[in-house]
């Protein structure tokens, strides 16, 4: 656990004007202090031998040999300070006893005590490089710096408001992306394998450049705040200048695997060329002459970029993730320039000029303005995905990276509540197939997943209209009936990420069994589409599975002519893709207990009873599209009113629902009369899609707002060694829990991991042993008789309880008890720390931490024990102690690999996709 | 086709909309509250004066107490009741230093802890409290002639605690910034030194209403070298007092915390005779009523105080010899532990065994611990009180064939103490 540096002092350091001076009780010596030499960089313009001065009074010893770093040599420096014309040539001066180089600009003023905070608590935290905090010269402690994020392109993200006064609100040594240069501690070892600073980099870059070599070399970078060094910026460290930029172009080339530059590279630039378009739309034009400059550098510079790389393969220890640990999701400067953009864009809305100069020849083709307003909609309502984070609450969490995701959906431990050997959500496994399509890059997977569901939805909906026959505007704004209908809006609402997704792939899915008249493709290619959407929307929501199948029954039964029953059959199998998940957990379908509480406004069912009756007296298509969607979107609104469904079937009925809703929308609104029936079905159209607008209002597809992983990030943050452990989330409140929760006595509650949720750990796995131990120490915790709880929590391994939404029995419970202390970590819930914590897994010989697929700790002769549901896939020689696993520790690690019955379902459904893919290849052939 | 179509749609419109709403899921019953056996004393170490703590138990059970101050344990120990059921923590094995609070981690629900505070001129002792009251009312105190007064708040838990501290004294509701809501932090006891505060008053009460966790409200009283040890009550419309004998300087004090009069009576259950309405009268708000209990006889006597609203009752003997400060009991039972009773060398010890039934009682009193054989039977007639000359011991216990309240007293050479004793849950 990183350290906090001193307690809060914020009175005396406003009202501290003193000069800075050595103190006259100064420490004593500390003899077995590491040696440290101070290289100087002198920035032109700035008074060196006043830093020369704020050196020398630091308090520190042995004191720290001072060399300065100048182009040009300096007659009038005292004998003890020797001078290099380059950092590098300084570093390799350095001698061996010394241990630490402290990088410091001439235009920084440490205070006295700067240097040694610097040491000490790199010491304390192993860390490589330690940064100082940077205050701005000449102000009242307004922060420069604190170390900083930055986004995937090295665009820094400081976090600090302007002109932000330092009240010690981020005093807390921590790792960062990159701290600057101004002011840096670093290893002389290192410095010397990384050759210190990039001198073609400016400043900010030149530290970020530093910062990730050390972390790629297996270093850690820390900010250290009690290190207060006041700036005077004239090394021009504002970092908006081309060359800033171009450097930072430059280190994400010298760091970055080829692999992540594969798509880093044309990902920046399609970036740069929106942020250069996004700031001429903000008549600025500075933006794109910078772009052009900071590429054309990169160029001309590329052989020098490539030997940095090599210079760098050489200490290079860790991968790309390393960098990714510490970096803020999507683009900065995109986001920057969209908050600004669609700031202006709104205060302009009213001023439709744009659409009225639209082309006669777009307005005359049928249903393609349907598609435009649809499509504007969709735009709209995914505005804050865009430019924002995507929410991590509900049902919605990152997703793993592929290569976890892949191994716990073919039969791995599913790490879920206390683990279990149960499968995981098929969803997992269609999640890391994607993310590994798309580079591994699982986090802008889900971003360009969930921004690209209410396009693909309504793009869907639209075709599979047109395939059976619709021409109409309503095809494609049907779509947005869909995406937010009857009860997905409500599901989503709660943040059921899987519903999105399970309406955006459905049309599609439907729409393979579905042939039209005029297709001349091979049976082997409407067998292969329909098998391989009939997986995907089994992957996404297994009961939906059927949901094709059953509208090629239902149009036949219609006397529609353009469905295929074989198509529909072979759809079926797309049942396969959930199968292993539902025989784990039939809970998962049937546990009304379990169910989110779907509530439909009563005006939606009147609104397709109506429109459905009045397109039965249409004629042809419009009759029997609007009748079977009516049929179809009512049976679901029904079911979802019985006790019996949970909450996979909630969703399925739900997604379905909305999806004969849109059907309806869609044959209302196909084409416009006068007729009474027509203009009635019309109008309950027009009086849906309305109600679907609901989805524009918060800009994230109707997904709810929050980030439980960062609002739990206490968990990681004060994490011993051992690392994070779990999370005993509890609530009155059903929708306040993230993912599927237990019921537990007169509260629900879930274990969530410390170290974050994921979206493989958003369904609970059935009941084990564990899960009914814990339930049991639960219900003896409510009733107040346990007065040291942490000691029962401890033994699952619950770091941390957090209480959300009104009090309850156990807010009262918990205020008379010893060893859970309440700690004001979060402003929306009680939060209480386990004084008795133990590890997830442990020995005799200390603690083991997680690794990819199990645990790694010291070897020792004795057991390990690990807190986790038992199954006697871990391995080596597990064993059962109660509810847990315990493995031998000779071998120092300890895994999980789950029996060929675990693996048979995935491993099937990997079959049955593989067999779709060849079948629309074959048929390609063929053709 | 085309009707039959209709008709199911509208059927179904119709289901939607007339189909009662689904009930949410809902988390399973709630759990019966059960607190832990454990049990809150307050605790004093200063220069002169000791605390030893004494836990008397149904079984031969281990336990564990221990002292906290400033958030953190300052001492803890293990005991075992052994076949006894009774253990005595001398002070040795506390390090009590100051105003403390203690904690008590009973080995079952039957036991009971006591503390007696021992000085070279004082002796207090007082049972210990296993349920922080909602609304905790103490009367008693003063802090005229010099006499020193303190509130001891005692948080035992690991969270912070508030309350809403009201003082009042013959001037009324006492206004002071000490006062009002004090916070009490996790494992630890905040003192409120009225004598500092407020000086010079005749009579202070204080109502403490937590307002976050739990407070447990003590009073400690030095006069004259004399000292008390009581606890606060959780008010209550019905009193149970056995008073032991001894004359002079007997008074009942009946507080009312309420914003509103307060009508009462008291019952007298004398050695001759019951007097029903012994004294009536009305208590103001947030005032209070003493009772001086000069009877014109010497014998322990009972005393039932009933009132319109609930009231705190507290018996005061004050004499050159000691000071003893106690609340009531609102409850009867048939048995009872009293931890830390006994008779001191060189003193005298006494329990009062009240029978507040009609019917007869057969009471036995056995010694638990000590070292001293000690087992009486005594048959006690409806309404009235019996006092039972003790021996050295750890503590006692009485089991009655109905319900009793009983109370012990000691006087030893220099000092007095009085505690009300514990009712027994599950034998």
């Amino acid at each position: 656990m990183l350290s906090v540096v001193r307690p809060f002092k914020m009175a005396l350091r406003m009202s501290d004007t003193r000069p800075l001076t050595v103190e006259p009780n100064a420490p004593e010596a500390d003899t077995d202090a590491p040696r440290v030499r101070v290289l100087l960089s002198v920035v032109p313009g700035s008074d060196t031998s006043a830093a020369l001065g704020a050196v020398e009074r630091q308090r520190y010893e042995p004191a720290p040999e001072i060399a300065i770093v100048a182009a040009s040599a300096d007659s009038d420096l005292p004998e003890s300070v020797s001078q290099y014309s380059s950092l590098e040539e300084a570093i390799e001066a350095a001698d061996s006893e010394i241990e630490y180089l402290w990088f410091l600009h001439s235009d920084a003023r440490p205070r006295p005590d700067a240097l040694s905070a610097l040491v000490t608590e790199s010491e304390r935290n192993e860390a490589s490089l330690a940064g100082s905090k940077l205050l701005k010269a000449g102000t009242m402690d307004e922060l420069e710096s604190v170390g900083g994020a930055t986004d995937v392109f090295g665009e820094p993200y400081s976090g600090l408001d302007e002109g932000e006064i330092d009240l010690q609100q981020y005093d807390v040594v921590r790792e960062v992306a990159f701290v600057r240069s101004a002011s840096m501690l670093v290893r002389r070892d290192l410095a010397r394998g990384l050759r210190g600073l990039d001198p073609k980099l400016p400043p900010i870059s030149a530290g970020l450049d530093f910062s990730q070599r050390t972390r790629l070399a297996g270093g850690r970078v820390i900010t250290v705040p009690s290190s207060e060094v006041y700036h005077q910026a004239r090394c021009d460290e504002k970092g908006t200048g081309w060359r800033e930029q171009a450097g930072r172009l430059r280190a994400m080339l010298t760091a970055y695997t080829p692999l992540t530059l594969l798509w880093v590279v044309p990902y920046d630039f399609l970036v740069s060329i929106a942020d250069a378009i996004g700031s001429l739309l903000l008549l600025r034009w500075r933006p794109l002459v910078r772009q052009v400059l900071s590429w054309i550098w990169n160029l001309i510079h590329l052989p020098s970029t490539i030997g940095q790389r090599r210079r760098l393969s050489k200490v290079r220890s860790t991968g790309d993730e390393e960098i990714f640990r510490f970096q803020a999701s999507g683009s900065v400067r995109l986001r920057e320039i969209g908050s600004e953009l669609s700031g202006r864009f709104l205060s302009l809305f009213d001023d439709d000029q744009a659409l009225s100069r639209g082309t006669e020849r777009v307005w005359r083709s049928p249903g393609i303005w349907g598609a435009v307003i649809a499509g504007f909609v969709v735009l709209i309502g995914v505005r804050s995905l865009v430019f924002g984070s995507l929410p991590n609450t509900g049902f919605a969490f990152p997703l793993e990276p592929p290569t976890t995701a892949l191994s716990r959906w073919l039969g791995g431990w599913n790490e879920s509540g206390l683990g279990s050997s149960a499968a995981v959500h098929p969803s997992v496994g269609l999640m890391g197939v994607l993310s590994w399509l798309w580079f591994g890059a699982e986090g802008a997977t889900r971003t360009l997943l969930t921004i690209g569901a209410g396009f693909i939805g309504f793009i869907g909906m639209g075709r599979l209209a047109g395939r059976i026959g619709l021409r109409g505007p309503g095809r494609y704004l049907s779509g947005l009936v869909l995406m937010a209908g009857p009860a997905v809006s409500n599901l989503v609402g709660a943040g059921s990420w899987l519903a999105l997704m399970a309406a955006a792939i459905l049309p599609w899915a439907v729409r393979t069994v579905f042939v039209h008249p005029s297709d001349s493709r091979s049976v082997w290619s409407h067998a292969g589409w329909a098998l391989l959407l009939s997986i995907a929307i089994g992957m996404v929501s297994p009961t939906l599975a059927v949901v094709p199948f059953l509208m090629v029954v239902l149009w036949t039964l219609a006397r529609g002519t353009q469905a295929s029953l074989a198509a529909g059959a072979v759809s079926l199998l797309g049942v396969a893709a959930g199968f292993g998940f539902l025989a784990s957990d039939p809970g998962w379908l049937t546990d009304s207990q379990r169910r989110l509480g779907t509530e439909v406004w009563q005006v939606w069912p009147l609104l397709i009873g109506v429109a459905g009756l009045s397109l039965l007296f249409e004629k042809g298509h419009h009759r029997r599209v609007g009748m079977l969607g009516a049929l179809v979107s009512l049976a679901g609104l029904i079911a979802l009113q019985m006790t019996v469904p949970g909450p996979g079937l909630e969703e399925g009925l739900a997604v379905l629902a909305s999806f004969g809703a849109a059907l309806v929308v869609a044959a209302a609104m196909d084409r416009f009369g006068s007729g009474t029936g027509r203009l009635v079905a019309s109008g309950c159209a027009l009086a849906m899609l309305v109600l679907t607008l609901s989805i524009v209002g918060n800009g994230r597809l109707g997904l709810p707002q929050g980030d439980v992983n960062e609002r739990f990030a206490f968990a990681t943050t004060l994490a011993e060694d051992e690392g994070p452990g779990r999370i005993l989330h509890a609530s009155v409140d059903r929708s306040t829990i993230p993912g599927d929760a237990r019921s537990g006595p007169g509260f629900w509650y879930r274990v969530l991991d410390g170290s974050g949720t994921t979206h493989d750990e958003v369904f609970l796995p059935a009941e084990l042993d564990g899960d009914r131990e814990l339930d049991e120490s639960l219900l003896d915790i409510a009733t107040g008789a346990d007065l040291r709880p942490g000691v029962r929590l401890a033994e699952f391994a619950i770091d941390w309880v957090v209480l959300e939404g009104p009090t309850f029995r156990l807010d009262d419970v918990l205020g008379t008890q010893l060893d859970l202390v309440p700690t004001p970590l979060d402003r929306n819930a009680r939060v209480f720390e386990n004084l008795d914590s133990a590890p997830l897994a442990s020995s005799a010989s200390g603690p083991w931490t997680r690794s990819e697929d199990g645990f790694v700790g010291p070897a020792t002769s004795g057991e390990v024990l690990i807190s986790t549901n038992y199954d006697s896939g871990w391995a080596p020689d597990s064993g059962q102690m109660e509810w847990f696993v315990t493995v031998s520790g000779t071998e120092g690690v300890a895994t999980y690999s789950g029996d060929l019955q675990e693996k048979a379902w995935p491993i099937a459904t990997a079959g049955l996709a593989v067999l779709g893919i060849l079948a629309i290849i074959l048929a390609r052939r063929l053709r | 086709m085309r009707y039959v179509a209709a008709l199911v749609i509208a059927l179904m419109t119709a289901s939607t909309v007339l189909l009662p709403e689904i009930e949410p899921p809902t988390p399973g019953p709630e759990a019966d509250l059960s607190p832990p056996p454990l049990a809150i004393c307050p605790m004093v170490g200063a220069g002169d004066r000791t605390t030893e703590a004494a836990v008397l138990s149904s079984i031969n059970g281990s336990g564990r107490i221990s002292t906290f101050s400033s958030g953190a344990e300052t001492s803890a120990a293990e005991f075992v009741t052994g076949n006894t059921g009774s253990v005595l923590i001398p002070a040795d094995d506390l390090s009590v230093v100051g105003l403390t609070g203690g904690l008590v981690e009973f080995p079952s629900e039957s036991t009971a802890a006591g503390v007696v505070v021992r000085g070279e001129t004082s002796a207090s002792s007082e049972t210990c409290v296993s349920v922080a009251p909602q609304t905790a009312f103490i009367a008693g105190g003063t802090t005229a002639s010099g006499a020193q007064f303190s509130l001891q708040l005692v948080n035992p838990y690991a969270g912070p605690a508030t309350a809403e501290v009201t003082v009042i004294s013959e001037s009324g509701v006492e206004s002071n910034s000490r006062f009002g809501v004090v916070t009490v932090p996790p494992l630890s006891s905040v003192t409120l030194n009225m004598a500092e505060i407020i000086p010079g008053r005749e009579t202070i009460a204080a109502e403490v209403v937590p307002t976050r966790g739990s407070v447990f409200a003590f009073g400690h009283q030095r006069t004259e070298g004399r000292s008390a040890l009581w606890s606060a009550l959780e008010p209550r419309q019905d009193w149970w007092l056995p008073v032991p004998e001894g004359g002079a300087n007997r008074e009942l004090i009946v507080s009312n915390p309420l914003n509103s009069d307060v009508e009462f009576q008291v019952d007298l259950y004398g050695p001759e005779e019951f007097v029903e309405g012994f004294t009536t009268g009305v208590i103001p708000a947030l005032g209070e009523t003493v009772i001086p209990l000069d009877l014109g006889f010497n014998d322990e006597v009972a005393l039932r105080v009933i009132a319109t609203g609930p009231v705190a009752a507290t018996l005061k003997f004050e004499q050159s010899r000691g000071l003893s400060i106690s609340g009531g009991s609102s409850i009867d039972a048939t048995s009872w532990l009293l931890p830390g009773a006994e008779s001191p060398v060189g003193g005298e010890g006494k329990l009062i065994i009240f029978n507040n039934g009609i019917e007869e009682v057969d009471a036995n009193v056995r010694a638990l611990g000590g070292g001293f054989e000690f087992n009486r039977t005594l048959t006690i007639p409806g309404g009235m009180v019996e006092g039972v000359v003790i021996v050295e011991a750890e503590g006692y216990r009485v089991d009655a064939t109905g319900p009793v309240v009983v109370a012990w007293v000691s006087l030893p050479e220099s000092g007095r103490n009085m505690s009300m004793g514990v009712p027994v849950i599950d034998g």
